[in-house]
């Protein structure tokens, strides 16, 4: 397909490891470049990256927004490196004398994330429906959990294999509890006021992926996934796509026209606007269907 | 000394849009979160704090709404019987001129537009500002030679890209040949506290806001569920980037929404407001609430002044909303009527209750007309 290798090539050079065209290297989107280069068997290419992301790594295993970023920034980004470190250690040679560094950086990424993250709960109230008790991940440390850091810090467990951590327990707990009745998700409110809130796609998709090969038995999976083979379209936007088609493959309910939407979805107008180069990785990622390597991560890291 | 309103979260650990309470705290306590000079602009009056703000921004000083706010009145600017599809560009240079802001005085500067995008659904066009005020405010600059940007930080959605479709502003930027900067994303700035009523030191700003020589907040009127009505004060919570702050953006529920509503505007002195009242939201605001037509624009400098006028119309009283009477005790702008200069049409024929959520902190706020209209 010369539209995804359009795509994938350009994921090795700098400029598609930041937010925006000419800004400069981040976590989140070196991060997924890497991610979606090992997923395309592209590992050769990825090693440039690779070292890049490594550099970023504060030395008490956090990795925040940028590199250098001062104390008590956020580092909600720690996950995506330890999935990007993960992926790319798996396919390294055993003689590879990065294995041995990359897993050095994901332990003390899994350590960081597991002890210097702390959420804040709260008594539950008549006010907000959530169960506030549970502890997740925040976007911010000593804040509330909300679904996206706390899923995907429950993928890079899974990845490490820390599943059966208490952690990863009370995570998943939270993650289900913050479904909305009718199925689907949004950042993480279920009611406000007594109001229902509207789910959205990629919260939703990415709370589907790291469910995949859980045994959850709550109806609003199945419910959440109809939600997401319904919605999607020619309408929707990249990184809601991607991340609702990673959601589907995790499930095995890849919609037989994914390839056409991802091409779709590259070809819009508006795909150049705002912070639009992560969006490229997310594409190529979620092209690569139940071969990407966050689904594989996620569905061999699920209790066996 | 005298004692100082201190307005801390009622449960500290609140995740989604606390409902505050206030405290008597004194002058010490009060400032005992911040560093000294934080402290005591904080109980600068609005007249110094724009003079020794725009001190340290070279041409601030020549700025028109800083020579307006040296009066003992605001100005704000009221047009009636507008419509998305009508004169919006000469409404809206009409209320600019009126109340003190000449969009010549902007040639060759940086000037933000930063609407309301917190959570677009397609068929909610009621919950974000609508693009055609957006392009009208951006010709009436681009046309005085201004450098003109849209940028927002889509409080509670990742994908800012769905956040522009879904609100219909891409298709309106595209055709209008308009930047947008994607203000969750972008490279942030640490800047001081400059209003010091939350704890929280500074602010990071997105570039595209720290380097604006002027940032128009572009709301919807609308009620919200917490604080009242989110206006062009609130609005401003947007240009804080979501990947420092979180989706939501709860650092800033943490820390109070009411005080960092004003230690965000305090610190981003060269802001004026542009409100979209023709299409409104009533009810469950900010995100579920219901349609209802108003017909209005409103532009003001003070953005106070323009939120407080908002909220009469709206049948709510601003000294019971608390990120407004804050704001009012810090000298942040002008509240009480008497001391708003209608400009275009008076607010009080205009007023028509807002339907709120059934919620007693709710009814409290507004007036107690209101509260029998709308019960």
């Amino acid at each position: 397909m010369a539209w995804l290798d359009e795509l994938i090539k350009p994921l090795s050079e700098p400029s598609a490891w930041s937010y925006r065209p000419g800004g400069p290297t981040a976590v989140e989107p070196i991060a997924l470049a890497v991610l979606a280069m090992v997923g395309h068997g592209k590992m050769a290419d990825a090693g440039e990256a690779l070292d890049e992301l490594s550099k970023l790594q504060a030395p008490d295993g956090s990795f925040g927004i940028y590199q250098g970023e001062p104390a008590g920034a956020p580092h909600w980004t720690t996950a995506f490196a330890a999935l990007a470190l993960v992926a790319a250690e798996r396919e390294l040679l055993e003689a590879d004398a990065r294995r041995a560094r990359f897993r050095a950086a994901v332990v003390a990424a899994d350590k960081f994330l597991l002890e210097k993250i702390p959420s804040t709960v709260f008594d539950r109230t008549d006010e907000i429906s959530h169960d506030t008790t549970l502890h997740g991940w925040p976007w911010v440390a000593g804040t509330h959990s909300w679904l996206e850091p706390t899923a995907m810090a429950l993928l890079a467990l899974k990845a490490s294999g820390m599943r059966g951590h208490p952690r990863s327990d009370e995570a998943l707990k939270l993650i289900v509890d913050r479904l909305l009745p009718e199925g689907g998700c949004n950042h993480g409110n279920t009611f406000v006021l007594g109001q229902s809130l509207v789910p959205h796609l990629q919260p939703t998709g990415i709370v589907m992926l790291v469910l995949a090969g859980e045994p959850v038995k709550d109806p609003r999976v199945a419910k959440s996934l109809d939600y997401l083979a319904r919605a999607l379209d020619a309408t929707t936007t990249a990184a809601s796509l991607a991340y609702a088609l990673m959601g589907l493959a995790a499930h095995g309910r890849t919609p037989a026209n994914a390839l056409e939407l991802l091409e779709g979805a590259t070809r819009k107008p508006t795909f150049e606007l705002g912070a639009s180069v992560p969006r490229r990785s997310l594409i190529a990622l979620a092209a690569l269907g139940d071969r990407s390597p966050l689904i594989k991560l996620s569905r061999e890291g699920a209790p066996q | 000394m005298t004692s100082v309103d201190r307005v801390i979260p009622a449960n500290p650990v609140t995740p989604a849009n606390p409902v505050s309470r206030t405290e008597q705290l004194s002058d010490t306590s009060a400032a005992a979160n911040v560093p000294a000079e934080l402290a005591l602009a904080g109980r600068l009056d609005r007249r110094a704090l724009l003079l020794s703000a725009g001190a340290a921004a070279a041409g601030v000083a020549v700025f028109p709404f800083v020579r307006q706010a040296v009066a003992g009145t605001s100005p704000v600017f009221i047009a009636r019987n507008q419509n998305y599809d009508g004169k919006l560009e000469q409404t809206i240079r009409d209320g600019l001129m009126a109340t003190g802001v000449n969009p010549d005085d902007f040639k060759g500067r940086r000037v933000l537009l930063k609407p309301n995008m917190v959570e677009p659904m397609r068929g909610n066009p009621q919950m974000t500002t609508n693009p055609r005020m957006v392009v009208a405010v951006a010709e009436i600059f681009r046309r005085a030679g201004a450098i003109v940007t849209v940028g927002e930080a889509p409080g509670h959605v990742r994908d800012t890209e769905m956040a522009l479709v879904e609100s219909r502003m891409a298709e309106a930027l595209i055709d209008a040949k308009l930047p947008f900067a994607d203000l969750n994303y972008e490279e942030s700035r640490f800047v001081s506290n400059g209003g010091g009523l939350s704890v929280l030191p500074g602010f990071y700003f997105p570039k595209s806001v720290a380097e604006a020589d002027l940032i128009v907040s572009m709301p919807k009127m609308k009620t919200h569920h917490w604080v009242g009505v989110t206006m062009s004060m609130k609005n401003l919570y947007g240009t804080l980037p979501g990947n420092r702050y979180g989706w939501p953006k709860n650092v800033l529920h943490h820390a109070g929404i009411p005080n960092t509503v004003v230690d965000i505007n305090a610190s981003l002195p060269k802001s004026i407001a542009v409100v979209d009242a023709i299409e409104c939201m009533e009810g469950d605001g900010p995100i579920l609430g219901s349609s209802k037509m108003m017909g209005l624009v409103l532009v003001g400098a003070d953005r106070l002044a323009v939120d407080a006028t908002a909220a009469r119309i709206m049948g709510f009283d601003p000294l019971k909303l608390d990120y407004m009477r804050m704001a009012h005790d810090l000298n942040f702008g002008r509240l009480n009527d008497w001391q708003i200069r209608q400009r275009g049409e008076d607010w009080k024929p205009l007023y028509s209750p807002f339907k709120v959520l059934n919620k007693q902190f709710l009814r409290d706020m507004q007036t107690k007309e209101a509260v029998e209209k709308t019960s």
